[in-house]
């Protein structure tokens, strides 16, 4: 205030308040686009500096893995080769492709990268005889042991927007494909900051030569910020931003960065409801090839695509992207990246599109679900959709096409045979040896995504039980396979009135029966008289040790098996009885890797003996003597005796249920047929399950089942009449293994001398 | 007096600006260097004839023995013929070289402390071959090397489940149940 007065009003000025009123909105200008600047320039760098995309975890099927000895057919090999994309060629002299005559395979694998190693591509030849690999051979001149294929990726486990793209870092990117999108979209990338005046010169000049929009002046660092950051708004303001951005982008990154930011990022196809991102994906996609190994026209093609994805999709306008991708192949052979002869061989070339994508969302619904409840169980459900994690599965393709052909198969043929309008069915298949679940029917339409029957169906599983109460005598040293127990008919009254009084199944009585004849043929009374003699307890403690972790009917009904499991706790159960009483978890998954294979997470092989291997051998043997003579035998219309497989049927009232779990010496299979709504159907464990269990298994090769006898395990002959043990050369007498010689008070001399129904049953030794 | 509040007010609002690019100054993602070229895989070395036991003679993949339940007359897509008779006394279990190279690649991951490497190739040679007893005895031995007792005695009683009695995988096992 002392200022105003004291100061005189001397030469003429503009009035000293309309300048700071001047200065003032410069500064508030200045300030509000520095504000701007700094929002933008945040903006940038968070997106930039944090996870860049919300990546889907990928799900991956085990690797085949090719080896002199491994059991494998053609039918099996070709369906997974096609899932893989690989392509029948003449000479197979490509990654990715195959070439079959007769007997003989040339295959030609692509590389790629396991939690385990990383595999060149590899070209090798072998043949199958008889089922199995021989004469397996290099043709690049490395020999190895074992030759892996490429994993077949199965599903993702996405986020709300699926999206699929595959993040290579800046060393994988091939230089090539650099040239080409340089060449088309960019050319003074390395020079410019951002935005190139030169590209908007040369841009409305092919314009207006052209008369048309045929170039676009936006430098590639636009082009990112422009899909990575902002809308597909059109408008002044975004433009102005967009330049904005790009300015600040080449402040604070590398071209190597923002170049590799950018091959990621582009859009480059659309397939269902997913989007492919990223020249990674896309050489997938398109080429079923690692980008690395594309040649120069395919990456041209990829490059072409850069402008419109739709309008140049090579599927479904093959002329115009063939046009524009000769354009870029002339505009790399313009700035010399190309000299005239290669460029002109590109040109020739056709498109080489792979027919359909090689791209699963998911395929096996079912077996997705089983790995998601496990991954569930050790990761958060946000990472498994954002950050890219790999799994690889157990999953087998040859097994799961096995499963689902030889499924459709027989359901068609129960069609003709009764009706199977509701019926449903469902699958468990895992390998003995090491409890690897290997495929999976939750519906009998393997594609349907829903209610999962093998893991969520809780059903009665009638007789299924039955070698759960089997085994807990023969882990006693006073029951072998040939001790008498009753069928005659018999009734018990419970406390509270109710009263219980099983039948056999064929309504009749069998009278004194040597316990495997029991179980093969799954007579109902003597098997609950034996269960009653053992103690309910007992049979459970069994259950138990087999690897049944449901809770257990307290009641003599559980003998007949009432008593609801789910087709996947049976083949829990079951697979400790298939690998010799060894408790194994069944695995649905090998190892999880970050998406640059880091391994996170292991799923080992561990195993736990809970069964005496000499009581589990005898019941394997009575377990293969259901399929011999029992309610399995109709397995032999089929399946070849010398596979020696062994099994169980389950049936219960009125047919609701149809089970059956069997295997060899590979594979575990539990089938359940039946309908949704529990009413009865046409069907027993023998002719439904059983019958599509056999084409099943009828459809893979594998090894038999031979279970070396533990060294007190030894063979004695048993009279057929008595079941008293006898000498081996006796009438009417069979062998069987026993664990321990039974007493001398259940001895029998010959009655004759020896006869000829020895020789038939030593035939089986 | 109001310049001077200007002024300050210019000064202010520039380090205020310059304070908020240092807030929002973030750690650069170091660049990576470029990948070496990582030869792919090992290249197979066939496993040296052991020293003490005299080499295998090449074995069908998984001996079917002669048991109460397995006939000989396997087809011969499920059992190729073993090429020599071996000694009575002592009937060795057999592996397929391919699991023969797997073990050997075991042994020396494992000599390494490479245990969860050494542990990736016998899970490789339980696929290949699930019922060799000899790759059970070298994941007991592997388990052991880590001092983990109970899973070794359990990969042993394995072997010995698989091996038919008195084979040499049978002894060697129940040796080794017994030593632990």
């Amino acid at each position: 205030m002392p200022r105003r007065s004291s100061k005189a009003p001397a030469p003429p000025r503009r009035p000293w308040y309309r300048r700071a009123l001047f200065y003032q909105l410069l500064l508030v200008l200045l300030v509000i686009l520095g504000g701007w600047l700094v929002y933008l320039d945040a903006q940038v760098r968070i997106k930039f500096e944090g996870q860049r995309w919300a990546l889907p975890a990928q799900v991956y099927a085990r690797a085949l893995e090719i080896y002199e000895g491994r059991a494998l057919n053609l039918v099996n090999l070709k369906h997974e080769l096609s899932l893989l994309r690989y392509r029948p060629t003449a000479q197979a002299d490509q990654p990715g492709t195959y070439a079959v005559n007769g007997d003989r395979v040339v295959l030609y694998s692509r590389s790629h990268s396991l939690p385990e190693a990383k595999h060149p591509a590899r070209r090798f030849r072998f043949r199958i005889v008889n089922d199995v690999v021989r004469e397996l051979e290099s043709l690049d001149g490395q020999e190895e042991a074992i030759y892996t294929l490429d994993a077949f990726k199965f599903a993702g486990i996405y986020p709300g927007v699926k999206e699929e793209r595959i993040v290579l870092d800046h060393a994988s990117i091939p230089k090539t494909l650099v040239d080409a999108l340089l060449a088309t979209e960019d050319r003074d990338f390395y020079s410019h900051s951002g935005i190139s005046i030169r590209g908007i010169a040369r841009a409305m000049w092919a314009n207006a030569m052209a008369g048309a929009w045929v170039q676009g002046g936006s430098t590639l660092t636009q082009q990112l910020v422009k899909n990575f950051y902002l809308n597909s708004e059109r408008s002044l303001s975004r433009k102005f931003n967009e330049a904005f951005m790009a300015g600040l982008l080449e402040l604070h990154y590398d071209k190597q960065e923002i170049l590799e930011t950018y091959v990621n990022d582009i859009f480059l196809g659309q397939t269902g409801g997913t989007a492919i991102h990223g020249f990674g994906m896309a050489s997938l996609f398109y080429f079923g090839k690692q980008l690395q190994d594309c040649e120069v026209q395919e990456l041209a093609l990829l490059v072409a695509m850069v402008k419109g994805p739709s309008w140049y999709d090579p599927r479904k306008h093959p002329k115009r992207a063939l046009e524009r991708r000769n354009t870029v192949l002339a505009l790399m052979q313009e700035q010399g990246m190309l000299d005239a002869a290669r460029a002109e061989k590109a040109k020739a070339k056709p498109l080489g599109v792979l027919d359909k994508p090689m791209f699963q969302s998911n395929r096996y619904p079912a077996f997705l679900d089983l790995v998601r409840r496990q991954l569930l169980q050790d990761y958060a459900e946000e990472d498994l959709r954002t950050v890219g994690l790999k799994i690889f599965t157990t999953l087998d393709p040859q097994v799961q096409f096995a499963l689902e052909q030889g499924s459709e198969t027989q359901l068609a043929r129960l069609k003709q045979r009764g009706k199977t309008d509701q019926l449903q069915m469902a699958a468990v298949m895992t390998n003995v040896g090491n409890g690897e679940v290997l495929a999976i029917m939750g519906d009998r339409s393997p594609r349907y995504h829903g209610f999962n029957r093998a893991l969520d169906a809780d059903r009665l599983v009638g007789s299924l039980i039955k070698p759960a109460i089997y085994l807990t005598a023969l882990m006693k040293p006073e029951y072998n396979l040939a001790t008498l127990i009753s069928d005659q008919t018999f009734r018990i009254e419970f406390d509270n009135g109710d009263k219980w009084s099983p039948e056999n199944f064929d309504r009749k009585t069998h009278g004194e029966v040597p316990m495997f004849q029991a179980l093969a043929n799954s007579w109902n009374i003597s098997t609950a008289r034996l269960g009653l003699d053992l103690g309910i307890e007992k049979v459970e403690h069994t259950l138990r040790l087999l690897g049944v972790e449901d809770a257990i009917n307290p009641y003599p009904s559980l003998f007949l098996g009432a008593q609801a499991l789910t087709p996947f706790e049976v083949a829990r159960f079951y697979q400790t009885i298939a690998s010799n009483g060894f408790n194994m978890p069944l695995r649905s998954i090998r190892e999880v890797t970050t998406a640059e294979g880091e391994l996170l997470k292991r799923y080992p092989f561990s195993i736990k003996q809970v069964i005496p291997a000499e009581a589990n051998y005898l019941l394997q043997y009575a377990l293969q003597e259901v399929m011999r003579s029992g309610t399995g035998k109709s397995v032999w219309q089929t399946l070849p005796d010398a596979l020696h497989v062994a099994g169980k049927t389950g049936t219960t009232n009125g047919n609701r249920d149809s089970w059956f779990a069997g295997f060899s010496g590979d594979y575990l299979g539990v089938f359940w047929m039946g309908r949704d709504d529990n009413q009865p159907t046409a069907f027993t464990g023998g002719t439904g399950a059983l019958a599509v269990w056999t084409q099943v298994f009828s459809k893979l090769p594998q090894y038999p089942l031979s279970t070396p006898r533990p060294a007190a395990v030894e063979t004695v002959w048993f009279d057929q009449e008595t079941w008293r043990w006898t000498d081996e050369d006796c009438a009417n007498s069979r062998p069987l293994p026993v664990w321990g010689k039974p007493p001398q008070s259940r001895y029998q001399p010959c009655g004759d001398a020896g006869s000829t129904i020895k020789g038939w049953f030593k035939s089986w030794f | 007096m109001v310049l001077k509040k200007l002024r300050s007010f210019w000064i202010g609002s520039l380090t205020l600006l310059l304070s908020a690019c240092q807030v929002l100054e973030m750690p650069r993602k170091t660049p990576q260097p470029p990948a070496q070229n990582v030869p792919s895989r090992q290249v197979l070395i066939p496993a040296p004839a052991p020293t003490t036991t005299p080499t295998p003679a090449p074995q069908p993949a998984r001996p079917v023995s002669p048991e109460p339940f397995s006939t000989p007359a396997v087809p011969e897509r499920l059992t190729p013929a073993p090429s020599e008779v071996l000694p009575q006394d002592a009937p060795a279990t057999t592996s397929l070289p391919v699991v023969r190279q797997l073990l050997a690649q075991t042994q020396q991951l494992s000599a390494q402390g490479e245990f969860q490497k050494a542990q990736q190739k016998l899970e490789q040679a339980v696929r290949v071959s699930p019922k060799d007893p000899e790759v059970f005895i070298a994941w007991g031995d592997l388990y052991r090397a880590q001092n983990d007792r109970n899973a070794a005695r359990e990969m042993y009683l394995r072997a010995r489940a698989l091996s038919p009695a008195g084979s040499r995988p049978e002894i060697v096992a129940r040796q080794k149940l017994e030593q632990l």
